[in-house]
């Protein structure tokens, strides 16, 4: 038979490790919206469509990480076509259609000013960017 | 003659003076030392449990002398490591001052039984932390409108240190007993001036 003080000192201990849980369930909540907002990303998008359309812009977050080419595929119908390892070439955005609509305009984007290096689908973003398709004359 | 007998309640005197300093050495050497093994562990120490049995073994002013030379050392030496906190260690200082009362008051209700002084432990190590925990809020705010909210936010995001700092002070403070059966006979006989408690062992 247990004494009144071990009982009230087991409470003690029970209710000391309770509060101990609970306050790590509040730490685990708090952390993974610190997390998730650590883990996305705020993009703004604009598609110049070189005078046959309206320019568009959305903005939105996105998970760190994610593509040029699926974040514009998220907001707008695309014409592409797979060039493997290399690339997804992307060659019209909302029926505007390189070397179609306009002769010798074709789809280019800008991340944070800077043209892309190589297919869209292999730019990732990391941080906060804004992006840019831009239907424009080839002039290479 | 006179001068002999003054020598001699001299040397008398500096003999237990000394005697009791080289304990005061070796209650601060092994409970800093036991500290330093585990200084790479967060938040696993021995220093709580170390200033709880001074509290708890020794009369007041010796026990009060021996855990602020603790303290003192442990800070330098915790220092080399993680470096000194001007604002910290006051707060936990005070922090581990509630264990020194505590166990003060321990003593005096002759508490003896695992249960009640892991319960101790636990509860106390909560308060030590929301105590030293203050010194964060202090450094992170910037206006005095924003303490609370920076001292909840750093106590929410100190609780997986808490956790193991309770459950490991718990576990520490349950074997209190073991450690006062083991020690205090020894210290009786050889410091019987210092030390104030005494265990059901030995009144029966």
């Amino acid at each position: 038979m247990m004494k009144k003080s071990e009982i009230v000192s087991l409470a003690t201990i029970v209710l000391v490790f309770s509060a101990m849980g609970i306050g790590y369930l509040i730490y685990e909540n708090e952390t993974q919206v610190q997390k998730n907002f650590e883990e996305t990303v705020m993009i703004t998008l604009t598609i110049d469509y070189g005078g046959v359309k309206p320019n568009e812009t959305h903005s939105s977050t996105f998970t760190k990480g994610t593509t040029v080419f699926e974040i514009t595929a998220t907001f707008s119908e695309l014409k592409i076509k797979n060039y493997s390892s290399l690339g997804i070439l992307v060659e019209g955005i909302n029926g505007v259609i390189s070397n179609a609509n306009l002769t010798n305009y074709y789809w280019f984007y800008y991340v944070n000013g800077e043209l892309g290096d190589r297919a869209s689908n292999l730019f990732s973003l990391e941080k906060n960017s804004n992006v840019l398709w831009k239907y424009e004359a080839f002039s290479g | 003659m006179v001068d002999f007998v003054t020598h001699h309640d001299f040397a008398l005197i500096d003999s237990n003076r000394t005697r009791e300093i080289s304990l005061l050495i070796q209650i601060v050497a092994a409970t800093v030392g036991t500290s330093y093994l585990l200084i790479f562990v967060p938040n696993v120490e021995t220093i709580t449990i170390g200033v709880f049995f001074m509290g708890f073994t020794f009369k007041t002013k010796f026990g009060f002398k021996t855990m602020l030379t603790t303290l003192i050392v442990w800070e330098m030496i915790a220092t080399a490591s993680y470096g000194f906190s001007m604002i910290a260690f006051p707060f936990k200082f005070l922090a581990w001052l509630l264990f020194f009362f505590a166990a003060k008051l321990a003593q005096k209700v002759n508490l003896n039984g695992n249960l009640e002084f892991a319960a101790i432990g636990s509860f106390c190590t909560v308060l030590w932390d929301a105590v030293a925990t203050l010194s964060t809020a202090m450094v992170l705010s910037k206006t005095p409108e924003e303490f609370t909210a920076v001292y909840i936010a750093s106590l929410i995001l100190g609780i997986p240190f808490t956790i193991v700092h309770v459950a490991t002070n718990t576990y520490l403070f349950f074997m209190f007993p073991y450690l006062l059966r083991s020690v205090v006979p020894h210290l009786r006989n050889k410091f019987p001036s210092l030390v104030e408690v005494s265990l059901n062992d030995e009144k029966e």
